[in-house]
């Protein structure tokens, strides 16, 4: 696309750490948020350090990264000073409740859980708010952004969860089926990726050209191969019947639950590549 | 209050790129940086073909997104109407540049020169040194203190842009927008630019 000619202009800034950065962050605050409610100590480590290598990933991105404590300043108006805070409170809480078994068996235990689970949450969820309220870019401009950046998320989250569930042979009580919960949320994911650009193709002529960018055009290997087929049916194909099996065959079921969270990961991570590689800009004049 | 704003006629506009050069020569932007340009629109077939050009910049817009997405307030709006950067606040975050709608914004990730590897003796040092950071036009603040009009409105041969005062309805931009029917570029954004065209 030539920048000196009147037409259709892709998103060049946010690419491969941003990506990275909403990818590792999301779903390692899923993953945390997760293994709290169900009390499962490498979940929680886990979690913690995918978020944290979302953070590096996000800093190694910026600019000017000694300077990045100033995103804390406009959390009025500005999604990435707020998302900044949740993490910022997510990371201290998480490292001292993970690494410290004075403050897990202390009296403001439930407290920092509480607040740890809230901070989670957000976490999840500010990404999809960043990239929805750039207005400029149809594509992103709308409320499915952040429902499906929060699935995409809780989705690799709980798979994640799954994994690491089997691996550990952990017996913890879990107040929900993970297995069940993992199928749900990635027919959830499936079902909000198709409406999502069902719904933008029938939009501006930028969103339309977003849709055909990754239907048809340069990002349909990232969009089809990534976000659909390692994002979603390499995992459904594993998980139903790993799950199945995993009664009498436990072992099959570890090495099939990591290859779920592998390619759970990847297919996240290539979904919101794409996603953003697609934003087009509107025309200047039609 | 005063609000500066410039209207462009694109029927006087022959993309002779004199404000691209002007801009460049007036604040020393590296090469690949436009703070100024001119975009070509082509339209229709041969023998009947029509060519358009229009002269962009930062519209420095009433309700700029880039403004809103800001996690620094390095991006804010001067009493003037000015939305200008302040480079010592901004962490090189890059999210005013899909915020915005005009393509206005650059990021410059390395510093690089054109002559060939060093700046040189009188270059201009406005944005000298300054890496990781995102740069835009800023309607040449520092002409307009010392009276001057902006590099691109007064080295234009064919005079295709006029600079002034949005808020006084005597000036000449506010005369030629209410008579001459000026509009917006994509107004449905609803971010009320201080930059007009006439057809």
């Amino acid at each position: 696309m030539n920048e000196f000619v009147v037409g259709f202009r892709a998103n060049k800034e946010f690419d491969l750490l941003v990506a990275a950065n909403f990818t590792l962050e999301g779903a390692g605050a899923a993953t945390l948020l997760l293994s709290l409610l169900c009390d499962f100590g490498p979940g929680l480590l886990a979690g913690l350090i995918m978020v944290l290598l979302g953070v590096a990933a996000l800093i190694l991105d910026l600019g000017n990264p000694m300077r990045s404590w100033k995103a804390l300043a406009r959390t009025n108006s500005a999604w990435i000073s707020r998302g900044s805070v949740f993490i910022g409170c997510l990371c201290i809480l998480g490292v001292l409740y993970v690494f410290s078994p004075s403050i897990r068996n202390s009296s403001f235990a439930l407290v920092i859980r509480t607040a740890l689970a809230i901070f989670s949450f957000l976490t999840i969820l500010y990404p999809g708010f960043v990239v929805s309220s750039m207005s400029s870019i149809p594509f992103w401009n709308t409320p499915l952004i952040p429902l499906l950046f929060l699935f995409h998320s809780s989705t690799t989250g709980a798979l994640v969860l799954l994994s690491l569930l089997s691996f550990t042979g952990s017996t913890v009580h879990t107040p929900f089926n993970p297995l069940t919960l993992g199928l749900v949320l990635l027919f959830g994911t499936l079902f909000l990726l198709i409406v999502h650009v069902t719904v933008l193709s029938k939009s501006s002529s930028a969103a339309r050209e977003s849709v055909r960018l990754l239907a048809k055009g340069r990002l349909m290997p990232l969009h089809l191969g990534g976000a659909f087929l390692l994002g979603i049916f390499v995992p459904l194909a594993v998980v139903l019947p790993a799950g199945l099996a995993a009664g009498a065959a436990g072992a099959v079921s570890c090495i099939a639950f990591f290859i779920t969270m592998v390619s759970r990961l990847i297919g996240d991570f290539c979904s919101r590549l794409a996603i953003l590689r697609a934003g087009v800009y509107e025309p200047l004049i039609g | 209050m005063m609000r500066y704003g410039m209207i462009i006629d694109l029927r006087l506009c022959i993309s002779c790129n004199a404000c691209t050069m002007a801009c460049k020569a007036a604040h020393g932007t590296q090469p690949g940086v436009f703070w100024c340009k001119v975009l070509e629109k082509e339209s229709g077939k041969y023998p009947n073909v029509t060519r358009l050009f229009v002269p962009m910049l930062c519209n420095h817009c009433a309700d700029p997104p880039c403004e809103r997405v800001c996690p620094t307030g390095a991006t804010h709006i001067a009493e003037d109407g000015l939305v200008l950067i302040d480079y010592g606040k901004c962490i090189g975050c890059r999210a005013c540049i899909p915020a915005c709608p005009y393509d206005a914004r650059s990021y410059i990730k390395e510093e690089l020169f054109y002559f060939p590897d060093t700046p040189l003796p009188h270059d201009v040092n406005e944005v000298r040194g300054l890496k990781g950071v995102v740069q835009k036009c800023n309607f040449c603040a520092d002409r307009l203190k010392k009276g001057e009009e902006p590099a691109c409105v007064e080295v234009c041969p064919t005079s295709c842009r006029v600079f002034g005062d949005l808020n006084d309805p005597r000036s000449e931009i506010s005369t030629l927008i209410k008579s001459r029917h000026g509009f917006q570029l994509l107004q449905a954004k609803g971010t009320d630019p201080s930059v007009y065209y006439i057809r």
